[in-house]
C-alpha cells in the first residue's frame, strides 16, 4: 500500500476513525500513528505461533523469518512462543463466511439497476440469470455457489453457523496469545510469491496461501506485513506483525525499528 | 357418498394465524435519512442507501426502535435486550440489494397477547410470537403508467421504509376472530402514534395463514398463506372463502397443499401463486453490516412512561369513573382522537352522559357526512361543552341545539352568538305558552274532541303543534304541563 512504514502511519491516520455511515465502527479517538514511530523496542515481547511455523514452511521463507528475529533481538525485543490452536480451521472457515457475505452482498447485480445487463434476455428470470452468467468471472461465480450452499435450507446450521462459532474460538485464541505477547511475528505467506495465475487451476492450493493472513482478519485484530527478504530465485518475502485490537501503534512501531535496521523496503523484485 | 358442496363447516374447525405489516410513521426511512412520505415523484426520496449502491452501508435510525418497544410494550411482549437484524435473500426487481434486512433468529420483541371480546362470546386471549424491524421493498409500476406504454418501472420511494411485522399464534379459529384481533392491533398502533393506519396506501397489511382441522382434532391440517390482504372486509372474504375451500377439497377426497395464495378482492376467491416446490430458500443469515442491537432496562423504561393510557384500560376508566354504560365506553375509546375529545369536552362541562350522546350523535354524525377526522373537527369539545351548557341552563331545548350544532359546524361561531343571533332562546314563559296552547286547541276543535272522546295519543299532536307554531322554541317541559292543564279543564274530560 505505501513504500515505507512513514507513509504507512500518514495514511492510516488520515483513513481512521469513527465513519457514522457505517454501523461497524467503533467511536474511539485516532492516536497520532506517526508519533508511535520509534526505533527503542527494548523490552517489547514478540510472540511466534507455532503453528505459523511449520514443517511445510518454504526454506526461503524460514530462514527470512529466522534472520528478522535475530534483527529483534540485537534490537532489544523478547520472544516468547505462543500457540493459535484453531489456526488450521481459519481457511475452511473464512471460505464459508467470507463466501456466505459475498453471495448476498453480490445480490445486487442483477442487471436491474446496475451492472451488466445481458442484451439477449427477455423475461425478467432470463435477464437475472443471463446478466449473472455473463457479468461474473469463474472465480466469483465459485464464490458464490459456495456461500449460497453454506446459507441454503439444511446447510445453514452445519456450515455457516459452526463457521461463526469456529470464528470466535479463533479470536479467544488471539485474546490468549496476547496475554504473554505485545506482538506476533509471523510470516506473510508459507511460500514466497507466486506468479499470476500460477495456482488458479487450483483454487484450494490457491486458498491455503492465504492461511497466515486469514485468521487476522476472522479475529478482527490489526495486521500489516513489511518486506523481510528474497527468495534464492529473486521473489520477495513478506513479515506479518500481528497487534491486539487498535494495537497499530505498537505493530508500526516495531514494523519502523526493523526498517530502520534492515534494507528489504529499498530492493526491488527482478521481474 | 356424494355430499353437498358449500357443506360441513360444523365437523371442520379453523386454525387461522396472521402476520401483519404495519408501516410505521417515522418521518425518515430505518436505514438511511430519507423521507418516508407518501405519493412524491417516483425515485426522489431515494439516496446511495435505499438504492443499493454498492459501499453504502445501512445506519439503523433509533425512533424505529423506540416505536417497535412501545408496540411490543402494548401487546404484552418482552422486549429483547439484544436483537440481531438479518438478511433475507432473494430476487426481485422491487428489491435493490437482492435481499431484505429484517429480524429472524433473534427479533426485538417476543410472546405477547391481545384479548379480542366478540359479541356474544367470553373475552379470548389471542398469542402473539414476535414482532420484528424491517425494510419495506420499492414498487413495480406497468403500464397502466403515463410514460410507460411499453415495460415496467422501479419506484424505490418506499424501499427501506420501516416496517414491522407482527405474528400471531395459530389461536384464532374463525374469520370473525382474526377481524377482531386486526382491528385491536390496528387500534393500537394507530392509537400511540406508530402508524397512519392509511390502509389503503397498505400502511397495514395482513398475510393469513389457513388450515382446518376435523373438531375433534388436535392436530393441525396443512397452511395455505393468503398474501397481502389491505382491508378487513377483504381479510374477512378472504379467510372464509379459504375455510369453505380446504373444507370442500377435504371432503371430495383430495388433499390441502402447502402454497401461498392470493385474494382476488373482484372475484372473492382465492387463487394459488405458488406452491412448495417454488417456495423460496431466503438463506437467512445475520447481517454483517449491522452490530447486534443491545437495549438496556433503561430504555424500555423510558418508551414506558411515555405510552399513553392504552384504549382497553381507558375503556375501564370511562366506565369505572365517569359512569358510562360499556357501549359507550368502547363506542368513544374507537381512536384515541375521539377518547380526547369526548375527556376534554367532560372537563369542560362536566355530565358525562350528556357529552357522550352527543359525541355519539350530532358529533360522528357531523364527522361522517363531511368525511373528516375527530382531528379536524370544526367544533372544539369546550364549545360543544358551551351548547350543553345553554341546553342546562334552560336557554335552547335539545332541539334547537341540533339546529345551533349545525350552525356551529358551518360557520365556527360560538353557539351563544348563534342563539342570540336568530333569536333561538327558549320560551319558558308560561304567558307566551298559553296563548299558543290557546290558539292551537281553537284551530283543532275535532283533536280535541277525540282527546277527550279518551284518545290520549292525540296529545301528541298537540305537542307537536305547539311547539311548531313557536318554531321549536317553547320550553317542552312547559308546553307538556300547560297543554295536559288546558285539556283537562275543558268540560268532559276524561279524567
Amino acid at each position: 500500500m505505501t513504500r515505507d512504514v512513514t507513509d504507512c502511519a500518514i495514511m492510516l491516520g488520515a483513513v481512521a476513525g469513527h465513519d457514522r455511515r457505517d454501523s461497524t465502527s467503533i467511536d474511539i479517538p485516532v492516536p497520532d500513528y506517526r508519533a508511535a514511530l520509534a526505533t527503542d523496542i527494548s523490552g517489547l515481547k514478540i510472540g511466534l505461533p507455532k503453528e505459523y511455523f511449520i514443517a511445510g514452511l518454504d526454506p526461503d521463507v524460514q530462514t527470512s523469518m529466522d534472520e528478522a528475529i535475530a534483527t529483534y533481538r540485537r534490537l532489544g525485543a523478547e520472544f516468547v512462543d505462543v500457540s493459535l490452536p484453531h489456526t488450521d480451521c481459519a481457511v475452511a472457515t473464512y471460505y464459508l463466511i467470507a463466501t456466505a457475505e459475498a453471495s448476498s452482498n453480490l445480490a445486487r447485480y442483477d442487471g436491474v439497476r446496475f451492472g451488466h445487463r445481458s442484451a439477449a434476455a427477455e423475461g425478467l428470470i432470463t435477464m437475472m440469470t443471463q446478466s449473472r452468467s455473463e457479468g461474473f468471472g469463474p472465480e466469483v461465480k465459485r464464490r458464490i455457489m459456495l456461500g449460497t450452499y453454506a446459507l441454503s435450507s439444511g446447510y445453514y446450521d452445519a456450515y455457516y453457523v459452526k463457521a461463526q462459532k469456529v470464528r470466535t474460538l479463533i479470536m479467544k485464541d488471539f485474546t490468549e496469545a496476547f496475554g504473554n505477547a505485545d506482538v506476533l511475528l509471523t510470516p506473510v505467506a508459507p511460500t514466497p510469491a507466486f506468479a499470476l495465475g500460477e495456482k488458479t487451476g487450483d483454487p484450494l492450493q490457491m486458498y491455503l496461501s492465504d492461511i497466515f493472513t486469514i485468521p487476522v482478519n476472522l479475529a478482527g485484530t490489526c495486521a500489516m506485513s513489511l518486506p523481510a527478504g528474497f527468495s534464492a530465485a529473486g521473489l520477495p518475502i513478506g513479515m506479518q506483525l500481528i497487534g491486539k485490537p487498535f494495537g497499530e501503534e505498537t505493530i508500526l512501531r516495531a514494523a519502523y525499528a526493523f526498517e530502520q535496521a534492515t534494507e528489504w523496503h529499498t530492493r526491488k523484485a527482478v521481474i | 357418498m356424494a355430499h353437498q358442496k358449500g357443506g360441513d363447516l360444523m365437523r371442520f374447525q379453523p386454525v387461522i394465524g396472521l402476520e401483519v405489516h404495519v408501516q410505521l410513521k417515522t418521518d425518515t426511512k430505518i436505514f438511511c435519512g430519507c423521507s418516508t412520505r407518501f405519493g412524491a415523484e417516483p425515485n426522489s426520496q431515494t439516496c446511495p442507501v435505499c438504492l443499493g449502491l454498492p459501499g453504502a452501508l445501512p445506519v439503523l435510525n433509533r425512533k424505529v426502535v423506540e416505536f417497535a418497544i412501545k408496540a411490543g410494550l402494548a401487546t404484552n411482549c418482552s422486549i429483547a435486550g439484544r436483537s440481531i437484524f438479518a438478511r433475507k435473500n432473494y430476487f426481485y426487481p422491487d428489491l435493490p440489494k437482492g435481499y431484505q434486512i429484517s429480524q429472524f433468529e433473534e427479533p426485538i420483541c417476543q410472546r405477547g397477547w391481545l384479548d379480542i371480546h366478540l359479541e356474544g362470546h367470553e373475552p379470548k386471549r389471542i398469542g402473539i410470537t414476535r414482532i420484528h424491524m424491517e425494510e419495506d421493498a420499492g414498487k413495480l409500476v406497468h403500464s397502466d403508467t403515463p410514460g410507460l406504454e411499453d415495460g415496467s418501472g422501479v419506484d424505490l420511494n418506499r424501499a427501506c421504509t420501516p416496517l414491522l411485522e407482527v405474528v400471531s399464534e395459530p389461536d384464532l379459529r374463525s374469520a370473525d376472530e382474526a377481524v377482531a384481533y386486526l382491528k385491536k392491533l390496528y387500534q393500537i398502533v394507530t392509537w400511540l402514534g406508530l402508524c397512519d393506519g392509511n390502509m389503503e396506501e397498505g400502511s397495514f397489511r395482513c398475510d393469513a395463514n389457513v388450515s382446518v382441522m376435523p373438531v375433534d382434532s388436535d392436530t393441525f391440517g396443512t397452511r395455505a398463506e393468503i398474501k397481502n390482504v389491505n382491508s378487513f372486509k377483504f381479510v374477512k372474504q378472504a379467510i372464509e372463502h379459504e375455510i369453505q375451500r380446504q373444507i370442500d377439497l377435504i371432503e371430495d377426497g383430495g388433499t390441502v397443499v402447502q402454497e401461498t395464495r392470493l385474494f382476488d378482492p373482484t372475484t372473492g376467491k382465492t387463487r394459488s401463486m405458488r406452491g412448495k416446490e417454488e417456495a423460496h430458500d431466503y438463506r437467512y443469515f445475520p447481517d454483517p453490516d449491522l452490530v447486534p442491537l443491545v437495549i438496556d432496562t433503561a430504555w424500555v423504561e423510558r418508551a414506558r412512561s411515555e405510552l399513553p393510557e392504552l384504549p382497553e384500560a381507558r375503556q375501564k376508566r370511562f366506565m369505572a369513573e365517569l359512569g358510562l354504560p360499556g357501549y359507550d365506553a368502547e363506542v368513544l375509546t374507537a381512536s384515541r382522537g375521539i377518547a380526547d375529545y369526548f375527556e376534554t369536552g367532560v372537563t369542560a362541562h362536566g355530565n358525562p352522559k350528556a357529552v357522550a350522546n352527543w359525541v355519539m350523535g350530532e358529533v360522528t354524525r357531523g364527522l361522517n357526512d363531511n368525511g373528516c377526522a375527530i382531528d379536524d373537527c370544526p367544533i372544539a369539545p369546550a364549545q360543544l361543552a358551551e351548547l350543553l351548557g345553554l341546553i342546562d341552563a334552560g336557554t335552547i331545548s335539545g332541539k334547537i341545539a341540533k339546529t345551533v350544532f349545525d350552525e356551529m359546524w358551518k360557520s365556527g361561531k360560538a353557539p351563544r352568538a348563534i342563539v342570540e343571533e336568530q333569536g333561538l332562546v327558549q320560551v319558558s314563559d308560561t304567558a307566551a305558552i298559553e296563548a299558543i296552547i290557546a290558539e292551537i286547541i281553537a284551530a283543532n276543535p275535532g283533536q280535541v274532541e277525540e282527546y277527550r272522546g279518551g284518545k290520549e295519543k292525540v296529545f301528541g299532536f298537540f305537542v307537536g303543534q305547539v311547539m311548531k307554531a313557536s318554531r321549536g322554541k317553547a320550553n317542552p317541559a312547559v308546553v307538556n304541563d300547560l297543554l295536559l292543564a288546558t285539556l283537562k279543564q275543558h268540560p268532559g274530560g276524561t279524567t
